[in-house]
């Protein structure tokens, strides 16, 4: 019984510990990006020369209000406009990237704010000039010890306040440092300070829209603009899981929103970050096999545990089991009563190593901080499971029990 | 007994022995037994230490197999049967007292002498036969007692309730009073001779005493794994082939005590008279016409 306890309590308190790692881990691998579809425009042609993909100025807002709508699969949609520009605050500049994003940009990439706070609805509704300093922008405008949050920075030329610093997102797969950025609300951008979202990150007369359609008439030089238009579609699958789903699903309602005809080429891209969700998946399965090993370990000791406590009560009862046979006791009545002795042992350290296993783990996350996660099924699990450990490893005592010669059990001493 | 005159065999041993082996020796323990016991007969069996007893005693109660030979058993032949119906038979034809009690510890009184019926698959009743039992033999205020709060005269008795409560056909006791004081031997004895009388159960007794043997109607010697002798005792001699058991009445708690305190009571008045020598306390009533 005390076998079966210290396994059952070694049980759950590894499998709670290993499954708040194991959520833990999978938090930071889908805060990569594991459920996330990245959208690009598609290419131009000029002239027969074809730029890359993105170089197109093909997907607009409106095609995001089309995928939250249709497409089962999708969590949520945000769109970003970027554009590299220089910032300055007092004597310092640096030249990064501007992102104009809507409100649900953050959540959808997992990124927090360590200070401040994030960009709302009402930011983008209103334009307002505020914005988000990345980590390696404040290091470079603000230096170590200054307070960034309500200072005014230049952007572009135009003076936004600082309302919040992010999280150090670190680099990405490829090696591009995420933190050199600013975000601003997608309103701001597209009206104040970038433009419209156009194919390069500077609008000039070869790359705009314009030049390829010629300049409309323009009688007070007013600088053209085009509204509506985006660099980038963040598409947040349901899950990782069904990441392939929202990529179909995105890609038919885009050809039809986009009026692609069948057999042309989009002019869109949707991709996955596939990399990322194979490294997602091979360590959640890694994790997987590693409790599932600590806890068949710790069962099997306490299944070995009863094993012994029954080959000694076996000894210890002989004679008893002789008075038994001698008053009428079939063997298998003999079997019948160890089994059941044996399930019982070893419900009992179930259920006591239950309740201890669920006090150490909750000991472990208050002591050493860590993440814990107590799942009821697992402990009806450990508890099905100690029965059916109590059973197996107890038919070997019973069986014993059972063959034993009445006469000898009998004189047994 | 219907017929007193046709008396009819219950155990039935034909030329039986049995051999243990201890390495590579031998051992002999029943070198060709032959015995027939009848239905309601007191049998007793006496023999020294190694005698083949307790062997013979084995194979009566189906706990052990004859290497060689046959034991018919209420007609059955035992070797036929397999492991259930061996269980059966010993869990409802047959009720043992041992020289040790053997009680289960840690169990009350009563749950003892429940569990042949348990084993039996009674279901009904069991409490109230089990307490039957235990008033019968004057143990109703220890039925809650386990055998260690019991003294051995008691846990004998609460034995004997037990080999009962199945109303088994034979009552083997092997050694009953050998742990037992000479006064509580005496009890036992009484009562073992009382159940033989007033229920009509057949009872194979070893013992050691010639005392408590003289008490059946017939006294076995084994020496050597043989019979060397089989006479009926002194009183039932006297009684003769005609005598007739007292019809089975069922028992009343303290009329069965009551008569058995007065009857032990008075070897110890009269000790070491002839008659108590010969033939037991109980020889005077037995004898005697009532």
């Amino acid at each position: 019984m005390l076998g079966m306890f210290i396994g059952v309590a070694a049980l759950i308190a590894m499998v709670a510990v290993g499954e708040g790692a194991r959520a833990a881990v999978e938090a930071q691998v889908q805060s990569l990006g594991t459920d996330l579809l990245v959208v690009l425009p598609g290419t131009t042609r000029v002239n027969g020369v074809r730029a890359g993909n993105g170089s197109a100025a093909s997907l607009r807002v409106k095609d995001v209000g089309g995928i939250l709508e249709e497409d089962g699969a999708v969590a949520d949609v945000s769109y970003v406009n970027r554009q590299n520009t220089q910032a300055v605050n007092g004597n310092q500049n640096w030249s990064t990237s501007v992102q104009g994003i809507s409100p649900s940009y953050l959540s959808i990439r997992r990124w927090p704010v360590v200070a401040g706070r994030t960009l709302n609805d009402q930011d983008d509704h209103d334009g307002a000039v505020v914005c988000l300093l990345g980590q390696t922008v404040l290091a470079n405008l603000f230096g170590e010890f200054a307070d960034p949050l309500g200072a005014t920075v230049l952007v572009k030329n135009v003076p936004m306040t600082v309302v919040g610093v992010l999280a150090a997102k670190g680099h990405s797969a490829s090696g591009q440092d995420q933190d050199d950025v600013i975000f601003i609300p997608f309103t701001t951008s597209q009206e104040r300070i970038l433009g419209v979202a156009t194919p390069s990150s500077a609008q000039t007369l070869s790359n705009n829209v314009f030049a390829t359609i010629g300049p409309p008439p323009n009688p007070f030089g007013v600088v053209p603009k085009l509204e509506g238009f985006v660099n980038t579609i963040f598409v947040q699958a349901r899950s990782p899981a069904l990441v392939k789903t929202a990529l179909d699903q995105v890609t038919k309602t885009l050809e039809k929103t986009h009026r692609i005809l069948p057999g042309k080429p989009d002019d869109f891209v949707v991709r996955d970050l596939t990399e990322i969700a194979e490294v997602a998946e091979q360590s959640s399965k890694a994790m997987e096999l590693l409790l599932a090993a600590i806890a068949s370990i710790s069962l099997v000791v306490g299944g070995i545990g009863i094993m012994n406590i029954l080959l000694v009560s076996v000894t210890e009862r002989t004679r008893e089991i002789g008075i038994r046979m001698a008053t009428g006791a079939r063997r298998l009545h003999v079997l019948a009563q160890f089994l059941v002795e044996a399930m019982l042992l070893a419900l009992m350290g179930g259920v006591a190593g239950i309740a201890a296993g669920v006090v150490a783990s909750l000991l472990i996350s208050h002591l050493a901080g860590w993440p814990i996660l107590l799942e009821l099924n697992v402990m009806i699990l450990a508890f099905a499971f100690s029965g059916a450990v109590g059973v197996f490893f107890g038919f070997y005592p019973a069986r014993q029990a059972s063959r034993l010669n009445p006469i000898d059990a009998l004189r047994y001493e | 007994m219907s017929d007193p005159k046709a008396p009819e065999p219950i155990l039935c041993v034909r030329d039986a022995t049995k051999v243990y082996h201890l390495g590579d020796t031998e051992v002999h323990a029943l070198r060709g037994v032959t015995l027939t016991i009848n239905r309601g007969e007191f049998v007793a069996i006496m023999g020294a230490s190694g005698s083949g007893k307790s062997t013979l005693m084995n194979i009566l109660g189906c706990l052990d197999r004859p290497s060689s030979g046959e034991y018919l058993l209420e007609g059955i032949d035992v070797a036929q049967l397999d492991e259930p119906a061996l269980a059966r038979i010993r869990g409802r034809r047959i009720g043992f007292v041992f020289q040790t009690f053997n009680l289960l510890p840690r169990t009350s009184a009563l749950e003892n002498v429940e569990l042949p019926l348990f084993y039996a698959a009674q279901i009904e009743g069991n409490i109230a036969r089990a307490r039957d039992m235990l008033n019968m033999l004057g143990l109703a205020d220890r039925e809650r007692n386990q055998p260690n709060q019991l003294s051995g005269g008691q846990q004998q008795r609460v034995a004997i309730a037990r080999a009962l409560v199945n109303d088994p056909a034979i009552v083997l006791a092997d050694e009953p009073t050998g742990n037992l004081d000479s006064q509580n031997a005496l009890d036992i004895m009484a009562t073992i001779r009382a159940l033989n009388l007033e229920r009509g159960v057949t009872v194979v007794l070893v013992t050691h005493e010639r005392d408590l043997a003289e008490l059946a109607d017939r006294i076995i010697t084994l020496r050597d794994g043989r019979i060397i002798s089989d006479s009926p005792t002194a009183h039932s001699a006297g009684r003769g082939a005609t005598r007739t058991l007292p019809a089975v009445q069922p028992y009343r708690e303290r009329r069965f005590v009551s008569r058995f305190d007065s009857l032990l009571a008075k070897p110890a008045q009269s000790a070491g008279s002839r008659c108590s020598r010969h033939c037991g306390p109980l020889a005077e009533t037995s004898c005697a016409p009532d």
